[in-house]
């Protein structure tokens, strides 16, 4: 019977065709109904009476306004700063003291405050998006933008990154289950922010340690969070785009 | 017969058959398939009904209420109420013209 009933254009099953097999379900076709089915799908391929509305509904507010975008491009902007603190801190004067070998970082301090200062922004612009009441997605961010100013205020202070990250986390488990970050998004955040925590906690708890130690190294681990501010700033970016798909309407 | 629904073609008649039917109140489907069939003794087909009805909404004469059970049942709109006495009306005078001929050609 689904058969026949696939006869009809697209948009009308999508309309009736639930109730259309309900009715044959409950007054099984004969010959002649069958044939009147037929006749009644070349109908409604030659005079469709349901169409897809032309003009798509309106998006929400919140998607169509410019500062998604905006905050999402700026949010963009600091993964730019945050790689160029990483290429400025590697490329940093090398510094002896008590026989340990380190760099001064000095110079990518106001490129490291940047980057994640924006990122905190775009982990809010995103919150935002996510639909009511998202309290601990919303109550995350801004722990973790603090978080995240005071960890770029002193670097050293390893464990503010960290709260910064695992509340951008939630933030990022809130998006998807929400529907504005595809499993990929998803996905592509959570590798790059878990390989460098992950890597760090493996190094403090004595699990890891690099084969061949070197100041470099202590840069070139925090290079895959880029992907933090590189899925904030184009789902962002993205965000007007989404759209809805039209529900048929009668013509 | 069926002015006011003439652009609906070879549904122009069942259309009057189910605004009839839907006159006493909201049917589903096989309701009004088993409603017109009893008014009028010719058999609705599905696809004739559906088409109908597709036509029906389209035109504002009827509008589709929530399903119940898969089974979604329709309600005449106010245009539909005055659309079927305007049709009703009109078959009186029909009606009334020819019988009135009847009986003067058999004086």
């Amino acid at each position: 019977m689904t058969r026949l009933v696939g006869l009809y254009p697209r948009t009308w099953r999508d309309r009736y065709e639930d109730e259309f097999l309900a009715l044959l379900a409950e007054r099984p076709p004969d010959a002649l109904d069958r044939l009147d089915i037929v006749r009644g799908a070349i109908d409604a391929r030659l005079h469709p009476q349901v169409q897809v509305a032309p003009v798509a509904p309106e998006p929400p507010i919140v998607a169509m306004s410019p500062w998604p975008v905006r905050v999402g491009w700026l949010t963009l902007l600091g993964g730019v700063l945050w790689m160029a603190a990483m290429v400025v801190a590697i490329n940093s004067p090398l510094v002896v003291y008590d026989s340990v070998t380190y760099r001064d970082f000095a110079a990518s301090l106001p490129l490291l405050f940047g980057a994640i200062t924006l990122l905190g922004v775009g982990s809010i612009a995103l919150v935002l998006q996510l639909p009511e009441p998202a309290r601990a997605a919303r109550a995350a961010t801004y722990v973790s933008s603090l978080a995240g100013i005071l960890w770029a205020l002193a670097p050293w202070l390893m464990l503010a990154g960290a709260i910064a990250f695992a509340g951008l986390a939630v933030v990022a488990i809130a998006a998807w289950r929400a529907g504005h970050w595809s499993s990929l998004e998803l996905s592509v955040f959570i590798s790059g922010v878990g390989l460098t925590w992950g890597a760090l906690l493996a190094y403090v708890a004595g699990l890891w340690a690099p084969t061949t130690p070197g100041p470099d190294l202590q840069f070139l681990v925090f290079v895959p969070l880029v992907a933090a501010w590189v899925v904030v700033g184009t789902s962002l970016v993205r965000s007007p785009r989404r759209r809805t798909t039209p529900k048929p309407t009668i013509a | 017969m069926t002015q006011g629904l003439t652009d609906f073609g070879r549904f122009a008649e069942p259309s009057l058959y189910i605004l009839l039917s839907l006159s006493d109140g909201p049917k589903h489907g096989y309701a009004i398939m088993a409603d017109v069939e009893e008014i009028s003794g010719v058999p609705l087909g599905p696809g004739t009904l559906y088409g109908a009805l597709a036509r029906l909404e389209g035109r504002g004469l009827i509008e589709a209420l929530e399903p119940v059970e898969r089974r979604r049942p329709y309600r005449l709109t106010a245009l539909g109420a005055t659309t079927l006495k305007a049709q009703l009306d009109g078959l009186a005078g029909f009606a009334r013209t020819g019988l009135e001929r009847l009986r003067e050609a058999a004086r």
